[in-house]
């Protein structure tokens, strides 16, 4: 099976230009559709499509390039730095708490931060795979991961509160 | 329709694209010159109201007359049946405003009890609307080839195989479900061959969409899409209403004062879009109450309502990782986005004003002609429209949480597989629940099937490898299967049985339309007349009772021989001789509508309140509509 960085012929790397890789995506698409071309196949564009999901995304991508180099995840990624584990029980904590609270302001100063937190990880995970340092690219993706889900909560939150 | 229409018989079956909305349906082509063109009734109408009514006689009546017959036969006359698409008979719509007898409490399915027929589900009641447009398309065009229907884009599948069966049951040939404000965007796009990011804000009826798409050169990218599939005009009816029935001191109203309600606030919503105030006279079953309301009054009774749409927006736009400012363009779809409320909401939304120059009521069953005609192979466009997964797809897993294999907004065609293990030594069977929606627990999302993969060899606990398959196809239809992977034990599944109609289901009322085929036309064309009958006698004594004055001796004595005889005919059995009898009434109030209708305009320069003429003038139109077409 080709890599999905194969799939779309962009380069295997992490820091790729979305909009160029979104421009791509609907070319393949004319070749790739069977409402547009009618010899291609329904396999085809799910595998596009797929591809071009797994590339869009910073942590899906991140996973991709990994694999694309050979490199074994074992699973989900896991940052298991004690530090970083308590930080973010913290922070979800607070969350919860200004969830509870109906605090929007307070989720919105906390969401910045982990914003931050959230670019400066991605930050050092492209160096890493720019210097080819997959054990920490994989810390890194770990973090990701964290954050994410801590923003998808307060995507949650935000909601809750617009239509309350 | 016009008489000139030059029908090609060697050209074949023609392939049509249908809007079928909760209150208008319609049905467009693509002529040989490539253009979409909408297909009109004898009276140049295009809009066919989505309202279904049902006879003691098993014959029925679809679109405009069906509308009208609703304030007399609430019950027996199903509007608005696509809330009810796909739907469960515990369904939150059921407990809303309406007039309807629900057949029962519970169940997969929703169920009307009306006249004529015991129970129809609202695949069925679809499928008659559909039954109506086809019929439509084959008087213009001859022969109809496959169909693209369009559906919310937020429907879920459960909504969208429902839709399917309908047309399935109307004897149509599907192309493809086309996601509402993707086909208004294909329709606005080709025809004004721009570039860019635009929005798609659809409010109709009974449904609200949003959609962020990009266009680039024929290629229609949808980036994300969300919604409320019950949410529209409906609800600014029943907002209303709610009012109006207090006016009327209605606290436990009968069906017939609901369907008056609603109706009656429908008419001063769209008097609402065009004055800043609105007084009228409430009038039902003998209880009149004086009502006046001001815009801002109405307002405040859909902001709500509007603050829903704002958060679907705010997501959408989240989702497509665009911002409001990087947008070419708002594209404003839906009946209910004439209102002042809603445009001014969706400006200020997405901080520019939308685009003026789309026709909210077409531009969608355009672009749904358009598909068709793509993928019929006739096309001249060389477009190809991208879309996604509404709803996030998932299984439920311990604990009740939900499982998530395919997030929203995945493009389609798409497919995800998930593997499972069994929990108990020795376990043969493994149950699994999909469900649709983006809450956490299965319970608050959409369950679409339960099914159980059956003979797992017998292991430890944790030694199966159950391997489950998602797809979801280019209809945003779900399919699953499922293959033990340590054996290679594989098994199909069809997503259907927790809700809708079976497959068998479906063959059996084919056949038993397709039995009842010619009779039933024969029927159907009788209800018409009746129908048709009835609002000329009615209207016929309105206008003598109200002026008598103007018809003379002579006239008198025409109009009620007509009468007479038209009553008898009405009785019998014969749609031909009813609709002759028709024709001689009309003939014998001809000279008579034309001096109301003086009369009334007369009556409208000497400065009579506003509404009262509208009604006069209505009812004076319609028997001068009957004669336009004699
Ligand atoms: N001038 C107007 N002012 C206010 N509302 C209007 C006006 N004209 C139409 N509407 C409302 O628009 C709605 C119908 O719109 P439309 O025909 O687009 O819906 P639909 O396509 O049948 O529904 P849906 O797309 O939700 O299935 C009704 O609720 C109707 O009252
Ligand atoms: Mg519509």
């Amino acid at each position: 099976m080709p890599s999905p960085f194969e799939i779309l012929g962009v380069e295997a790397r992490f820091d790729l230009d979305l909009a160029a890789l979104e421009k791509r995506y609907r070319e393949l698409s004319r070749e790739a559709h069977p409402d547009a071309k009618r010899s291609a196949t329904l396999g085809a564009s799910i595998d596009l499509n797929a591809a071009y999901r797994a590339l869009k995304d910073d942590l899906s991508r991140g996973r991709a390039l990994l694999e694309a180099r050979g490199v074994a995840m074992g699973g989900e990624e896991r940052e298991n730095d004690p530090g970083f584990l308590m930080e973010v029980m913290e922070l979800r904590e607070a969350l919860g708490d200004a969830r509870d609270a109906k605090d929007l302001g307070k989720v919105l100063v906390l969401a910045t931060r982990v914003r931050g937190f959230y670019d400066a990880s991605k930050k050092a995970l492209t160096a890493a795979f720019a210097s080819s340092d997959h054990a920490i690219a994989k810390h890194h993706l770990g973090r990701l991961r964290y954050y994410r889900r801590f923003l998808d909560e307060v995507d949650v939150i935000q909601e809750e509160n617009e239509l309350a | 329709m016009s008489l000139l229409q030059i029908n090609d018989p060697s050209a074949g079956p023609r392939p049509i694209g249908i809007d079928l909305g909760t209150t208008n349906s319609l049905v467009a082509y693509v002529s040989s010159l490539g253009d979409p063109i909408a297909i009109s009734d004898c009276d140049g109408i295009v809009l066919v109201p989505s309202v279904v009514h049902y006879r003691g006689d098993r014959s029925l009546v679809v679109g405009p007359r069906a509308k009208e017959l609703a304030v007399d036969f609430p019950e027996d006359t199903i509007v608005s049946v696509k809330r009810f698409m796909g739907r469960g008979a515990e369904d939150p719509e059921t407990r809303r405003m309406g007039p309807y007898r629900f057949a029962s409490a519970t169940g997969p399915v929703v169920r009307f009890e009306v006249a004529g027929r015991g129970e129809v589900t609202p695949v069925e009641v679809s499928a008659e609307i559909l039954r109506e447009l086809k019929d439509r398309a084959e008087d213009e065009l001859g022969q109809v080839g496959g169909a693209v229907i369009t559906v919310p884009a937020y429907f879920d599948d459960a909504q969208r195989q429902a839709t399917k069966d309908a047309a399935r049951l109307a004897g149509l040939e599907v192309l493809r479900l086309l996601n509402e404000p993707t086909a208004a965007a294909l329709a606005y796009g080709l025809d004004k061959k721009q570039n860019g990011t635009f929005v798609v804000y659809d409010l109709g009826g009974g449904t609200f969409d949003v959609t962020v798409l990009v266009l680039d050169d024929g290629v229609f990218q949808v980036k994300s899409t969300g919604g409320d599939s019950q949410l529209g005009g409906d609800d600014m009816d029943r907002a209303l209403a709610s009012k109006i029935l207090e006016a009327l001191g209605q606290a436990a109203p009968s069906p017939s004062f609901t369907r008056y309600a609603l109706d009656a606030a429908r008419a001063i919503k769209h008097a609402l879009t065009d004055s800043e105030t609105v007084t009228t006279e409430l009038s039902h079953e003998g209880i009149t109450q004086p009502f006046t309301i001001t815009r801002a009054d109405f307002d405040a009774l859909i902001a709500p309502l509007l603050a829903r749409t704002g958060a679907a927006c705010r997501r959408a736009l989240k989702d497509a990782d665009v911002s409001a400012e990087s947008l070419d363009g708002v594209i404003l779809v839906g009946g209910s986005t004439r209102v002042p409320a809603v445009r001014a909401f969706v400006a200020k939304t997405f901080g520019r004003e939308p685009l003026g120059d789309v026709d909210p009521d077409l531009v969608v069953a355009m672009g749904a002609a358009l598909q068709a005609d793509m993928l019929a192979g006739s096309a001249k466009n060389d477009v190809l429209l991208l879309d996604v997964l509404p709803l996030s797809l998932g299984v439920e897993a311990m604990g009740g949480v939900v499982e998530r294999i395919l997030p929203r907004n995945t493009p389609i065609p798409c497919e995800a597989a998930q593997v499972f293990t069994t929990y108990a030594d020795q376990q043969t069977g493994f149950e699994l629940h999909v469900v649709q929606g983006e809450r956490e627990l299965a319970v608050d999302c959409r369950s679409l099937a339960r099914f159980t993969l059956r003979g797992i060899p017998p292991m430890a606990a944790g030694l199966a490898r159950l391997e489950v398959r998602f797809s979801v196809d280019a209809d945003g239809l779900l399919h699953v299967t499922a293959k033990e992977r340590t054996t290679g034990l594989e098994q199909k599944v069809e997503v259907k049985p927790s809700y809708g109609l079976d497959d068998a289901t479906i063959e059996r009322m084919l056949e038993e339309a397709y039995e009842a085929g010619e009779s039933d036309i024969e029927k159907r064309s009788l209800a018409e007349q009746r129908v048709e009958a009835e609002r000329v006698i009615l209207a016929t004594d309105k206008a003598l009772a109200e002026d008598g004055d103007l018809v003379t001796e002579d006239e008198r004595t025409k109009i009620d021989r007509a009468l007479t005889r038209l009553r008898e005919a009405h009785a019998g059995t014969s749609h031909r001789i009813l609709a002759s009898r028709i024709e001689e009434l009309e003939h014998a109030t001809h000279e008579f509508a034309g001096r109301r209708m003086d009369r009334a305009i007369r009556g409208a320069l000497r400065g009579k309140d506003l509404g009262a003429i509208e009604d006069t003038t209505k009812d004076a139109r319609g028997l001068e509509r009957a004669h336009d077409r004699s």
